[in-house]
């Protein structure tokens, strides 16, 4: 949906406030999480070259340093350690989970540090700054009539839910 | 206990632009070294001629083994790595990238050197969550490393490994080092563990209970050691780590100013570059707040463009030229508040403490007996602990939870990032490590099972003891055993202990460390181990709380390092005390096998 700045302004703006439904708790907490996604990511964008294949051998070994020690024949492809491993993060977090519980011992998951006993502090979504005031349609936050209607134009969950 | 120097707020950190560098600076380490020498000589019983640092401990690594030993600190994002007769470690990316530019190859490690133009560089990691999990990116960055970077001959090899290093991984790891590149002995510890060696190696055999805290790029962890050992029940994971701090920056700038989501190599600079932890931030938000030129936060950066300036950098603040064809960012309270979600993770909605507030609970979840000495004995290190203000903040903020009699001190090294492969070096250079490293041979004889029990001393780690409670309670994956607190009478590992119970009530603390050497005692005495450990903070960072004291030299020559600690070592006697790792030793291997593989 396009709605541009100019028809947001005054008693339209208002309006349109009015007429948005409420986001919910679960919305938000969607929201949260999807942000957290992207802060967790390696990359935001797509592979540039996706189609680019890492070739059998890694490419530029010195010529000199073939008189290693190592013999050549026991060099694997790649994608051999890969294939063989084949496992995901949450798979391994979770064997480590049961192995712990069957010998008593700690494990990854205990050492999770415990939710904090401070209040949060509250920031402007727009500008970084502290805020005051809270977005009723979607609880983020604002510090001022300017933030406000950037936060209204742009990521304002109200356009989403 | 670590120096007693007052924290005087110069001298701290290095600045801005030098907070992340890598390079190591051997004329302050040396210097120091050259002027004790003479006196060093008199008092070591066992001089060895030739005796300059470097040259020692070659003669000692080769007399342990005759090749130098290879070392690895395998970081999430920068694999350091190097051999232990080198005085420091080459700092490699740990991952392979794409650029838009290069449609034809990919670049590993240090080889994103040679490319010109790092717009919209896509990053293959070899981790996720901080565990290594694509083998098919980390095998190539390590064939690289072991061919390009740093070749391997014959040498052993010593690595770290994340906590909890799931079995799966470790078996991969050892089917590389030992099957492919055929390496003939491994030993793997976390890399706090060395980071505790390498605090502790200073002080002359008796190691001081500490807290280590190692913020990298995929996490944090605040780790305490007690008596040599690991103390699990406190010790914390936060699950905030570099690249989450370059993201959310990538983030604001991107909403506020100018969309640079696809530029998460540019911005990680950014950030190094400009960012720093807030000592008042409350303060620094109302001077961001300010206009003109009150406002001493605000700077601009100047982009790079791949072809006047490959690398950008922050103006001066007098300097508001703007070079031909070049982009801005405007930094003002993002510089502050990126590295703000270290301390606060609830700033972005995370339910989480921060690092200072599990600082505070690790040491309160600590045995009563050694909570004081704790709080006189936290180590930063990692790549966010090279942000400047991230050691003043630590200490400001640990300070003011903390009983006042209190001491707190909050040691950084010199160099954060390399600090573990450090510590490793100087293990490599103790006798003991024989006994620690995993040869190819039994390898080859007991299976992967034998080295991931040798290697992972969270297998040790019992979260109750089990003779006294025969029901073993399993507890749901949410609840945090962290939380319970009544544990005074027993050990680490749930045995009951006698003297902790006697001794918790403020007795001398000098009894809690394991041989002579009396530490806190008294007044005077407690003056060496200031003086010794001042020696070894040589050209690092100490925010101290107390009296100011000028080191003498011929008192901080007295304790001298880990030399004294190395020649003084028995080598047949137990070491389960002397390792981070809670691992049984078991001394009666035959290490014959290095002398004939090395020779
Ligand atoms: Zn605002
Ligand atoms: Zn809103």
């Amino acid at each position: 949906m396009t709605i541009s700045k100019l028809t947001l302004r005054g008693s339209a703006r208002l309006k349109e406030v009015d007429k948005c439904k409420i986001v919910d708790e679960t919305s938000r907490r969607r929201r949260h999480r999807k942000n957290m996604e992207i802060l967790e990511a390696d990359n935001y964008h797509e592979d540039p070259h996706a189609d680019l294949v890492m070739s059998k051998k890694i490419p530029k070994f010195d010529e000199n340093l073939e008189t290693r020690t190592r013999s050549r024949k026991k060099e694997k492809n790649p994608e051999y350690y890969q294939a063989k491993f084949r496992k995901h993060i949450l798979q391994l977090l979770e064997e480590d989970r049961m192995e712990a519980e069957i010998t008593g011992r700690y494990s990854y998951q205990d050492l999770v540090a415990e939710d904090t006993d401070h209040p949060a502090r509250h920031f402007c979504a727009v500008c970084g700054f502290f805020s005051q005031y809270v977005c009723l349609a979607c609880g983020m936050r604002y510090c001022s009539i300017k933030c406000m209607d950037t936060h209204m134009d742009t990521r304002c969950l109200k356009w989403t839910a | 206990m670590f120096g007693t120097r007052k924290y005087s707020g110069e001298g701290f950190s290095t600045s801005r632009r030098d907070s992340q560098t890598t390079e190591f600076k051997p004329h302050m380490a040396n210097r120091k070294y050259e002027r004790h020498k003479s006196k060093r000589l008199k008092q070591d019983e066992n001089p060895l001629p030739g005796t300059s640092r470097a040259t020692k401990s070659k003669l000692r690594t080769e007399k342990i083994f005759n090749v130098p030993v290879y070392i690895l600190d395998n970081g999430g994002y920068s694999a350091k790595v190097g051999l232990s007769t080198k005085d420091t470690a080459n700092v490699v990316p740990n991952c392979i990238m794409k650029v838009k530019s290069e449609r034809k190859r990919f670049f590993i490690g240090n080889q994103i050197d040679e490319c010109l133009d790092l717009s919209g560089l896509y990053y293959l990691l070899p981790c996720e969550k901080g565990y290594v999990t694509k083998w098919n990116v980390q095998k190539p960055v390590w064939d690289y490393i072991f061919n390009n970077v740093c070749p391997i001959e014959e040498n052993p090899v010593i690595m770290t490994q994340p906590p909890f290093n799931f079995k799966a991984i470790q078996e991969i790891t050892d089917e590389i080092f030992f099957e492919e590149y055929e390496v003939k002995a491994i030993y793997r510890a976390n890399p706090t563990d060395f980071a505790y060696y390498q605090y502790n190696c200073n002080a002359k055999g008796d190691k001081v209970p500490c807290i280590i805290i190692d913020t990298g790029f995929s996490f944090t962890h605040v780790i305490p050691y007690i008596d040599g050992k690991k103390y699990y029940k406190a010790a914390k994971r936060i699950d905030i780590g570099g690249k989450l701090l370059t993201n959310y920056l990538k983030d604001i700038i991107s909403y506020r100013q100018l969309h640079v989501m696809d530029e998460t190599y540019i911005i990680n600079q950014v950030k190094e570059d400009s960012c720093y932890v807030s000592l008042d931030f409350k303060e620094d938000m109302k001077i961001a707040g300010l206009q003109g030129e009150s406002n001493t936060i605000i700077r601009n950066y100047v982009l790079p463009d791949f072809n006047n300036i490959r690398r950008g950098y922050v103006q001066k603040p007098e300097d508001s030229s703007v070079p031909e064809g070049c982009q801005i960012l405007r930094l003002n309270n993002e510089r502050f508040t990126v590295p703000e979600l270290l301390f606060h993770p609830s700033d972005i909605g995370m339910d989480t403490m921060g690092i200072a507030e599990a600082v505070v609970k690790c040491i309160f979840n600590c045995p009563e007996k050694y909570q004081s000495q704790l709080a006189q004995n936290i180590i930063v290190m990692g790549g966010n602990a090279s942000f400047e203000g991230f050691g003043e903040r630590l200490y400001k903020e640990v300070r003011s939870y903390l009983p006042d009699h209190w001491k707190v001190n909050v040691y950084k090294p010199e160099n954060p990032i390399t600090y573990a492969w450090l510590g490793a070096k100087s293990m490599s250079e103790d006798p003991k490590i024989k006994s620690l490293l995993v040869t190819k041979e039994q390898y080859e004889e007991h299976g992967p099972h034998f080295t991931y029990e040798r290697f992972s001393d969270w297998l040790q780690a019992k979260k109750e003891d089990l003779d006294s409670s025969p029901m073993v309670e399993v507890k749901p994956t949410t609840e945090s055993v962290l939380l319970k607190a009544n544990f005074s009478r027993k050990d680490l590992f749930g045995k009951y202990d006698p003297d902790l119970e006697e001794n918790s009530n403020n007795e001398q603390k000098s009894e809690i460390l394991d041989t002579g050497f009396s530490v806190f005692t008294n007044p005077n005495e407690s003056k060496n181990i200031t003086d010794d450990t001042s020696r070894s903070s040589k050209s690092s960072d100490i925010i101290s709380e107390g009296a100011s004291q000028s080191v003498s030299s011929d008192s901080a020559n007295k304790n001298l390092d880990s030399e004294v600690f190395i020649c003084n070592t028995d080598e047949n006697s137990s070491c389960t005390n002397a390792y981070p790792s809670g691992l049984n030793m078991l001394d009666t291997y035959d290490f014959d096998i290095f002398n004939q593989g090395f020779v």
